[in-house]
């Protein structure tokens, strides 16, 4: 599947693109980087902080205003013309965040019609309709008109649509959005075994604990600009620091002793002592950490941890709080992020509980039932 | 070409997949012509017709005039699923795909066309069951019929113009009553030519409403075939002016999006 002989030499290359709007909106900076066969790269960041816009750039979707990018070899590939831009458009996929479907038509004419203005022939089309529907666990739904189809299937649908054409390279923007758990397993099992066969897969995402375990490659963008890019293990030993945020009964009175001790925990990078409030930065256990309290009979009334994983890179790299996907996914974090953000108040437990909620979870839990 | 008639086919079964929908709608597009001929067959009934043969009645007269007002104002709606298409993102949707927006706009185009033209056989048989006579000369029939498909696909290319422009279903409302009505009462589908006023008679000369009818009607009533150089040629021009025009329509809507 990977065109190139050479696996090294990157699918999609940037070289300083940038992006204006009209009327002056500096959507993104100068970004460079390297996108590769057999990897899922991951887009993450804040609302507004360029992902789109870099995701149509790289796609070739939307032209940068300063800059080069190389899509398969083609340079400025929002430019290329006649046969140039016909095998582009065969072999990639752009699929947009809002689904574009027809509502009077049934899922399967419209996976068939696609298929077909894809250039494939009625032998191929039936097996590539299936293949996607199955994917996405559709096949229960093709006959149906999409007017029926509820918010999800109506993603499911508008993905499918988007591979039906089995491309090497697919630029996808935020395609788990408004997905149940059964939607995004089938996604991120699609993009896996695309990855795993040598396709490349650019994929804007909010679901950090899926890009953490699942992307080979990820790059944080926050207002326009690249903070951080590498594998996310990358990023996360070298931006996320973890934390313990405890919270005494009473005001603390030795500081200093007790700054002593928990320094020298092992894990612990700094304390900051405020009020009844002690931060710890670091991944500290907390079974080193409650014992030098109590030896300070010191009473807890709240305590929280805070994993250095990739949401705490992300809240320390853009300052804002990562939706909280992970959490569905069953991955155990606190409630109440006590050591997100870098001011102070944020890490005195300046945000209500469960703020950091994704509105995604939870949303039309039926969605995924006939 | 191997790889336009696929699309085009493609985009033409979808055309009449949601026309074949919506029966309601395709009814509806029936009632207009009948009442005309109704209204207009029973008001001028006594209308002294001249140089008809002998014995020709109004209906006679009309019943051709409506099948190509049939077209026309089928036509003209043509467009107003792409704004369909618009709204839902469907029409960027397909433009993202290697296909060429040539090959689809053909493809909708001639959907639109071939069931104009069913259309007008239907409101012909419907003439001819209240009581409309014509004469069956079936080559005159089929070349007068080649007229009929040309002006629609020039009306239907139009059409898609406008409403890739405009983007505004209003602006069709607008359209199919600004360009219609004076396209038909300039037009011979309702009065014989020998009978207007001189200034009408000559801008109905050049009106293509008027080739169609008159092709139509010569076939019909005459059994005569349309004349190349005064009604196919100009009616094919009409064509191959409206396509490459609709067809930069659908390019910048898609751009636009």
């Amino acid at each position: 599947m990977p065109s190139d002989p050479d696996a090294e030499s990157p699918v999609c290359r940037a070289r300083g693109v940038a992006k204006t709007y009209p009327g002056g909106v500096r959507a993104l900076e100068p970004f460079d980087g390297d996108f590769h066969a057999g990897r899922i790269s991951a887009l993450i960041g804040p609302n507004a902080s360029g992902k789109t816009t870099l995701l149509r750039v790289l796609a070739g979707v939307a032209q940068p205003s300063a800059g080069e990018v190389q899509l398969l070899g083609v340079a400025r590939p929002a430019r290329a013309r006649g046969g140039e831009r016909r095998a582009l458009r065969e072999r990639t996929a752009y699929v947009a965040q809002d689904p574009a479907l027809d509502p009077e038509m049934t899922g399967a004419e419209l996976l068939a019609l696609v298929a077909t203005l894809h250039g494939a022939r009625a032998a191929a089309r039936g097996a590539a309709v299936e293949r996607v529907a199955r994917a996405f666990g559709l096949e229960g739904h093709l006959r149906q008109l999409v007017r029926a189809y509820s918010g999800g299937l109506r993603r499911r649908l508008h993905l499918a649509i988007g591979l039906v054409h089995d491309p090497e390279v697919l630029f996808l923007d935020e395609p788990a959005a408004g997905l149940d758990a059964e939607g995004r397993d089938f996604l991120w099992r699609e993009l896996e075994g695309r990855a795993q066969r040598g396709g490349a897969v650019v994929v804007v995402s909010h679901d950090l604990a899926r890009v953490e375990r699942c992307a080979d490659f990820a790059v944080v963008l926050d207002r326009g600009r690249s903070v951080a890019a590498g594998t996310p293990r990358e990023i996360v030993d070298e931006h996320a620091r973890g934390a313990l945020a405890l919270h005494a009964h009473a005001p603390l009175e030795d500081e200093l002793a007790l700054r002593q001790r928990l320094e020298r925990v092992p894990g612990v990078r700094s304390v900051e002592v405020a009020g009844s409030r002690v931060m710890l930065e670091g991944s500290p256990d907390p079974a080193d950490v409650l014992p030098e309290l109590a030896a300070m009979r010191i009473e807890l009334v709240d305590v929280h941890r805070d994993t250095a994983d990739l949401c705490d890179a992300y809240r320390r790299l853009t300052g804002r709080d990562p939706e909280r996907l992970g959490a569905a996914a069953g991955r155990g974090r606190s409630p109440q992020g006590a050591g997100g953000g870098q001011s102070p108040q944020a890490a005195g437990g300046g945000r209500s509980p469960g703020e950091g909620r994704s509105p995604g979870e939870g949303r039309s839990p039926g969605e995924g039932r006939r | 070409m191997s790889r336009s008639f696929p699309v085009a086919l493609a985009v033409c079964r979808r055309t009449w997949v949601k026309t074949l929908r919506r029966p309601v709608v395709l009814s509806f597009s029936f009632v207009q012509p009948v009442m005309w001929m109704l209204f207009f067959g029973f008001l001028f009934q006594r209308y002294p017709l001249v140089d008809l043969p002998p014995g020709t009645s109004y209906l006679d007269f009309l019943a051709p005039g409506v099948c190509a007002m049939t077209v026309l104002f089928g036509a003209s709606q043509s467009g107003i699923s792409w704004i369909r298409d618009l709204q839902t993102a469907f029409l960027g949707r397909m433009l993202q795909t290697p296909a060429g927006h040539r090959s689809i706009l053909a493809g909708k185009v001639a959907a639109d066309v071939l069931r104009l033209l069913a259309q007008a056989l239907v409101v012909l048989s419907i003439a001819a069951l209240l009581g409309a006579r014509v004469r069956f000369a079936p080559l005159e029939a089929l070349a007068a019929l080649a007229c009929l498909a040309l002006f629609g696909t020039a009306f239907s290319c139009l059409s898609c113009t406008i409403a890739l422009r405009a983007r505004a279903q209003e602006a069709m409302a607008v359209f199919v009553h600004v360009v219609n009505m004076p396209i038909l009462f300039t037009s011979t589908a309702l009065v014989p030519k020998k009978q207007m006023p001189d200034w009408l008679a000559a801008i109905s000369a050049w009106n293509p409403l008027t080739l169609t009818v008159d092709a139509w009607r010569g076939a019909l009533l005459f059994g005569s075939a349309p004349s190349l150089g005064g009604q196919v040629l100009p009616l094919a021009l009409l064509g191959l002016l409206f396509f490459p025009l609709a067809a930069a329509a659908m390019r910048s809507a898609a751009r636009s999006e």
